[in-house]
């Protein structure tokens, strides 16, 4: 081992000043030598100011950079943050890319031109905001979502490349698109064709649709964010989980909104989870726009606009725009429901609904609109066959023991959701598990009253007769469920609903009756003596239906459900 | 280190020269982030921390020409805190009348000022000195080189292994804590000079 350098060569070699092939070796001296890398902690003042350093340099709640003053001058970022290319006609290099312009800025980070050399093609890179990629926590939530970003394949979600979590910058690389930016297509023209915005609506759906899949939620849906291809009529949304590789820092630390808020839902306004249909109100926003070419909350202050989104009812398309279809307002207005249980259930919803809009609006004479009005008072828009084809579905959900109201068309589905009951309510449990169950049970206590001779035998009835009516029984407390369910789902009015669930009863009863029958000639082969006790199954019938419709009237009002595709992301 | 230095009387001085812009600038850029971090300290939210911000700022251009050095107010600084204090406190009596429900008590307020003047001096204090420390980083990462830098940040701030920094950043064990104690030097440097022009 060498011997100890003198304090001075540590201090040239803390100010860089050693010829190189010195300076390795005073690396490999410092690492092995504990005597000497003590001496240079102390020379640095690093023994002293260590912890010091870490505290004052460490990013604490408040946040050191004053917000909206970080601004930053690219010439800054491009010495700071590029490496030097030996291409001429680049700035510098990223990551093996060469870069060739700045194409943009936003609050969360830079977009690059840039030239991939092995592949020959040229690419955008979108890299983390020097400001934000000095925080871990940024830092991690970028890699995350980047990742969770590339995971999507829609023709309607920006394709991602490659994501580089690590370094000191970083960075994701796209596709480099032609066109523009629904942003710049709205400031250039104000508003847009109906067929036009249901299209954009359509492929901005279906790409939410995709992402929400996997269970990314975008959070920054907006005009800017949307791109138009050039050429092709294609729209593709970028900038996913961005937004919120920014929302921690800028957000809960300091108590500010990066970017514009304006396309916010009241949800994200108010800081609580969020799931796929906070995207979805600010899909609204965006339909709101490029409609009437404004969007709907805006006001000359962020907290105004907050404000605005939580408490305020945008003012009416109608009115602004006299001439679009009532049947859009309502797409757009439910979109646009503060509470997330009115909005559609799904951004594919969504999709499939604008969708059938615009092949209406291509032909109207072939195509009819898709049904919907509003979701409240549907019965008046319902025909007979719609209301057969309900009944149908909604009896074949009932024996699969599905929510009643599954597979209905959007537009008369209720809300709240109906409450998906739990299998063993399903009638096709309840008709055979339980009567199995029972016809047991009966069995046991015939022949123990019989060995205990405590009742005459002619008093008990026969065993048939017992469970004929048991049968009608439990077939009326399911079909009163069943109405109870029916009766919340179309109709709009509380008061009615109990009259609209008896009325229902009253048809199902000769059903019931025949398969009454039928079950117990399963298990009894007695049929002759079932009508004789007719009296008996119809007050059983009634008795049971009754209370159970009541019952469960009640029961679903009172548990609103959740629908199923719920993705609440992590706080 | 630990002891911060007085503004210099010059820089003072020079502010009071309306036409002295880069005075004003060197101030702002000094200033702005400590009297930030204290309005968010005395718990006043984002939004309204740049309004009082920018109320001190047009304050302290109007008054720092009355202010003279030696004079009872004292020094800089604590003239400096009592105008934030003062600024604090009206702004939330305005909210009051305005009948804009805010979480700051003013009472605690008015009381604290008198009761843990020295408390908050010491905060101040440390404010301006975390301010040059952030300047001054600032500085040495544009000098150095990237992997320098990362080399420092990681065990120095963020706290990681010698070795574990190495391997990430492809070095050797001795070149990450040379790298360290490189910047840190620096720095040290750097804050010095900044203390004397200011």
């Amino acid at each position: 081992m060498s011997e100890h350098f003198s304090s001075e060569v540590i201090q040239r070699a803390l100010q860089g000043e050693l010829p190189p092939e010195q300076e390795s070796a005073f690396h490999a001296h410092i690492e092995s030598c504990s005597v000497c890398a003590t001496a240079m902690e102390r020379i640095s003042g690093a023994e002293q100011m260590g912890c010091e350093i870490s505290e004052l340099l460490q990013a604490d709640e408040i946040g050191d950079s004053i917000p909206g003053r970080e601004e930053y001058s690219m010439t800054d970022f491009i010495v700071e943050h590029l490496e030097p290319s030996d291409s001429p006609e680049a700035l510098g290099q990223l990551g093996g890319y060469d870069v060739l312009e700045v194409i943009g800025r936003g609050g969360m980070g830079v977009v690059l031109k840039a030239y991939d050399r092995e592949l020959k093609r040229l690419v955008a890179i979108k890299a983390l905001a020097p400001h934000l990629a000095h925080t871990p926590l940024a830092r991690k939530r970028f890699a995350r979502e980047a990742q969770a970003a590339a995971a999507v394949v829609n023709l309607h979600v920006i394709a991602i490349h490659q994501v580089q979590p690590n370094g000191r910058l970083p960075f994701l690389v796209m596709p480099l698109l032609t066109g523009e930016s629904l942003a710049h297509r709205l400031e250039a023209s104000g508003t847009m064709e109906l067929k036009e915005i249901l299209r954009i609506g359509m492929q901005a759906a279906d790409g939410l649709a995709a992402a929400h899949a996997q269970g990314l939620i975008h959070r920054d849906v907006k005009p800017a964010n949307i791109l138009l291809e050039k050429g092709v009529e294609r729209a593709v949304l970028t900038d996913f989980g961005l937004a919120r590789a920014a929302d921690d820092v800028s957000i809960t630390r300091q108590g500010i909104i990066a970017g514009t808020p304006e396309y916010m839902s009241p949800e994200q306004a108010r800081g609580e989870a969020l799931d796929g249909r906070s995207d979805l109100f600010s899909l609204g926003c965006v339909l709101y726009e490029m409609a009437t070419g404004v969007p709907p909350f805006r006001t000359d202050s962020t907290i105004a606009t907050l404000r605005r989104i939580v408490e305020e009812q945008p003012v009416s398309m109608a009115s602004l725009v006299p001439e679009l279809p009532p049947w859009f307002c309502s797409i757009v207005e439910r979109l646009l429901s503060k509470d997330r249980a009115h909005r559609f259930e799904s951004a594919s919803e969504v999709n499939q609904v604008l969708a059938g809009c615009l092949a209406h609006l291509q032909q109207p004479t072939s195509v009819t609109l898709p049904d919907f009005n509003g979701a409240t008072d549907s019965m008046k828009t319902l025909s007979v066959n719609d209301a057969l084809l309900l009944f149908v579905r909604m009896v074949g959900n009932m024996f699969l023991g599905r929510g009643i109201t599954e597979g209905w068309p959007v537009a008369i589905r209720p809300k709240p959701p109906c409450t998906k009951l739990p299998f063993w309510f399903s009638p096709i449990w309840a008709l055979t598990v339980i009567p199995v169950w029972f016809f047991c049970f009966v069995t046991i206590l015939h022949t123990l009253f019989d060995i205990l001779s405590l009742v005459p035998a002619e008093k008990l009835g026969s065993q048939n007769e017992i469970f004929s009516v048991l049968t009608c029984a439990f077939f009326a407390f399911t079909l009163g469920l069943a109405a109870a369910q029916f009766s919340v789902a179309v109709t709009p009015s509380r008061k009615l609903r109990p009259l609209m669930s008896l009325w229902i009863l009253v048809p199902p009863y000769l059903l019931a009756r025949q398969v009454a029958h039928l079950v117990a000639n399963w298990y009894g082969q007695v049929y002759s003596l079932v009508p004789a006790r007719l009296t008996n199954e119809i007050g059983t019938y009634l008795w049971v239906a009754i209370l159970s419709t009541i019952i469960y009237s009640f029961v679903i009002r009172r548990e609103p459900s959740k629908s199923p595709q719920q993705k609440t992301s992590s706080a | 280190m630990t002891t911060t230095p007085t503004t210099r009387t010059s820089l003072l001085l020079k502010l009071r020269d309306p036409r002295d812009h880069e005075a004003w600038v060197e101030f702002v850029i000094l200033y702005e982030p400590v009297i930030y971090r204290m309005l968010r300290k005395f718990g006043l939210q984002d939004a309204d921390a740049l309004e009082v911000l920018q109320e001190l700022l047009l304050a302290v251009s109007r008054s720092v020409d009355r202010w003279t050095p030696g004079q009872e107010f004292g020094s800089f600084r604590g003239w400096l805190r009592r105008v934030t204090r003062n600024l604090v406190v009206n702004w939330v009596r305005r909210r009051k009348r305005q009948l804009v429900t805010t979480s700051l008590d003013l009472d605690a307020l008015l009381i604290e000022g008198e009761s843990i003047e020295g408390d908050e001096s010491r905060q101040f204090d440390s404010e301006v000195h975390r301010s040059l420390f952030h300047r001054a980083s600032d500085q040495v990462r544009i000098e150095v080189q990237l992997q320098t830098w990362q080399a420092f940040w990681e065990v120095a701030v963020s706290g990681r292994e010698v070795n574990e920094v190495a391997v990430r950043l492809g070095l050797t064990a001795g070149a990450v804590r040379v790298a360290k104690c490189r910047v840190i030097a620096r720095l040290r440097d750097a804050v010095d000079k900044l203390k004397e022009s200011t």
